[in-house]
């Protein structure tokens, strides 16, 4: 078990939001290898869970670490790498560690726009919440494909296809429109994934789950773009937003399909860390394996498995979403204007080349809780985002509201890294005892968000006062120049599991 | 019909078999499970996973299942068995609720065996008292402990 720190280490102020751990904190065996450093306002970084700061130091001394260990200000302590934690490796030196992707690989984040203003919304709100509620499953054993009408079981093959081609493969099923894939992070699949490299226990885990919220702080909201909450006119409207707009905005990951992947490498590779490749780590849950080794490579490729799932999983929720404003309204989803606006990856590790110290190199980049924050001229971006950069969504608490904000050059000091959302400060079963969630979902009515959830005792763990203040967390990475906020997304409209 | 909640008597049953920490973790869920003997602790751990789940009171025992494991470390082994109890609630959405654990170490290689007997019943949305979707048992802080003739275990899900 790693110590638990009762004090803050040293910190350098490289600017108002970043401040550097020197690598000579950790000096003994395996020591920091660069330094580690913290994105966050000076009230976010006093108020900072110190386990960030063990946890982030711990990964500055994995092999083949390059330039710094990073943690943005949403940071918050995780397994192995903190939540928040970015970090890339030499693609011949270094090393792919699960810790630094997550157990939900592919968690992320979907925007869908309309042409509806929140006054055609409100009139129908209920029934429109009511409808998303029946038609995607959340909650604890939520399945699809084999509960729903007119949609056949997956077959193993199927599902095999899934995962192998991902939102591609549910575009082409019927499920989604073709101009979706432009706007999904990898156009919604990882090449190279490779069915082979999953056991039968993931694939058992995930072939009822796709197209499912899953519970916890995953959810499906309808939010308001209120006009004083625009923060650049011109970049939204070319993302297609608009004053008094209604939106949706959905958060979930490739369900107990990536869990059990990440579950299954963790294992084989505690066998083979230490006894094969004599790499040692501060922390057991840092387990890692030389990226170009064939456990490491077989381990990529499962997670693309996961990714691609998530994102098939996705599109068919947005799938889903446009059946329900459909049979809400009378009108077809084309002319209510429902297109994607961006799907984001917060738990991934991605191959991309990135320029160290002036020279373009391949690096396995770690996000684990942070999103892909890239500027207009990187070349893995679709043509539609030369003028504004990746839009970068960002989930706040449900009772506080989200963000969208879009990358930038100045991104490459992150390796084109940003906060994810706004962090927990409480523990779960601390939020619980504060508050009923009954008594939250009634109180949240009467400030204008209704709320219909799976698990009430779900709902009070997910109360606003558990989480970081999102302002302060997205005003860290605007003034470090690597997101720049659009707008702010306040919820009228809750689905939770 | 409406579910039957754990009664108050129901709650301090299970309160002298384990608890939730309320500082442990942030994002999941840890607990602390008891047991006189390390069957009892295994047994504890499971219910304690699926408590996380769904109130277990309103779960019935309407079928049984046998599972069957072995590991080299007996830590490693409690991992496994609840990660097996989360993997029967998405591939068979089964919720299992009731434990008879049985934990031995082969004297010839060391190797440790469980064989558990368990009931439950398929997920019924219209009486159980869902909860938390757990995800996986983790590494996290975890313990397993013996003081005398009391085990203690620590574990963190993830959800």
């Amino acid at each position: 078990m790693i110590k638990i720190p009762t004090a803050r280490p040293p910190l350098k102020r490289i600017s108002d939001v970043v401040w550097e751990i020197s690598p000579d904190y950790k000096s003994d065996k395996p020591k920091m290898q660069v330094p580690a450093r913290i994105y966050g306002t000076k009230k976010l970084i006093d108020s900072m869970d110190l386990m960030v700061y063990e946890q982030i130091s711990n990964v500055a001394c994995m092999p083949g670490i390059v330039k710094h260990a990073m943690c943005m200000p949403d940071g918050h302590w995780g397994y192995g790498f903190p939540i928040g934690g970015v970090a890339a490796f030499d693609k011949d030196e270094g090393i792919i560690s699960p810790g630094g992707i997550g157990y939900d690989i592919n968690c992320g984040m979907r925007l869908i726009r309309t042409d509806m203003t929140i006054k055609d919304i409100l009139p129908k709100l209920k029934e429109l919440v009511g409808t998303l509620f029946k038609r995607v499953p959340a909650g604890v054993g939520g399945t699809a494909f084999a509960e729903k009408e007119g949609l056949l079981k997956l077959t193993q093959q199927q599902f095999k296809n899934v995962v192998e081609n991902g939102a591609e493969w549910t575009v082409e099923q019927g499920y989604g429109w073709k101009q979706d894939l432009d706007r999904i992070e990898d156009y919604g699949k990882m090449k190279g994934a490779d069915a082979s490299k999953i056991s039968q226990k993931a694939i058992s885990r995930g072939i009822h789950q796709v197209g499912t919220l899953g519970s916890g702080n995953h959810y499906l909201e309808i939010q308001h773009v209120k006009e004083e909450n625009i923060y650049d006119k011109k970049i939204a409207k070319k993302l297609g937003l608009f004053a008094d707009q209604a939106v949706i905005m959905f958060h979930c990951g490739s369900r107990g399909f990536g869990h059990q992947i990440a579950t299954d490498y963790i294992s084989q590779f505690m066998g083979v860390m230490g006894p094969k490749y004599g790499i040692e780590v501060r922390d057991p849950e840092l387990v890692c394996v030389p990226f170009s080794s064939k456990e490491g490579q077989d381990y990529f490729a499962a997670m693309k498995c996961a990714v691609n799932m998530a994102f098939a999983n996705r599109q068919m929720i947005l799938h889903e979403t446009r059946k329900s404003f459909e049979q809400v309204f009378g009108t077809d989803a084309e002319k209510l204007g429902l297109d994607l606006i961006y799907d984001v990856a917060h738990n991934i590790a991605k191959l991309e080349e990135h320029k160290v110290d002036g020279k373009k190199k391949e690096l396995v980049v770690h996000r684990k809780g942070a999103t892909r924050s890239f500027g207009p001229e990187r070349k893995e971006l679709a043509p539609i985002f030369r003028e504004t950069g990746q839009p970068v969504i960002v989930g706040g608490s449900m009772e506080t509201g989200s963000f969208l904000c879009v990358g930038t050059e100045q991104a490459e000091e992150t390796w084109g890294s940003t906060m994810h959302g706004s962090g927990r400060t409480m523990s779960r079963a601390a939020a619980k005892k504060k508050i009923w969630g009954e008594k939250l979902q009634k109180d949240m009515e009467q400030k204008g968000i209704y709320v219909k959830s799976v698990s009430m005792s779900g709902l009070a763990e997910e109360a606003g006062f558990a989480y970081k203040d999102i302002n302060e967390v997205v005003e860290t990475m605007d003034i470090a120049g690597v997101s720049k906020k659009v707008c702010r997304l306040l919820p009228v409209g809750n689905v939770k599991g | 019909m409406p579910a039957k909640k754990t009664t108050s008597k129901g709650a301090a049953k299970l309160a002298s078999k384990f608890k939730f920490l309320e500082k442990a973790v942030t994002a999941d869920v840890a607990f602390e499970a008891y047991g006189k003997s390390l069957n009892e602790v295994f047994e504890n751990c499971a219910l304690a996973t699926t408590e996380t789940m769904v109130d277990t009171a309103t779960v019935n025992q309407r079928m049984q299942k046998v599972i069957k494991l072995q590991n080299k470390d007996v830590n490693a082994l409690m991992i496994d068995f609840l990660n097996e109890i989360i993997y029967y609630k998405d591939a068979e959405q089964i919720f299992l609720s009731k434990y008879e654990v049985d934990v031995k170490q082969k004297k010839e290689n060391q190797v440790w065996i469980l064989t558990a007997k368990i009931a439950g019943e398929p997920l019924d949305y219209k009486r159980h008292l869902l909860r938390a979707d757990v995800k996986a048992a983790t590494w996290h802080k975890f313990e397993l402990k013996q003081k005398g003739k009391q085990w203690t275990a620590t574990v963190v899900l993830d959800i």
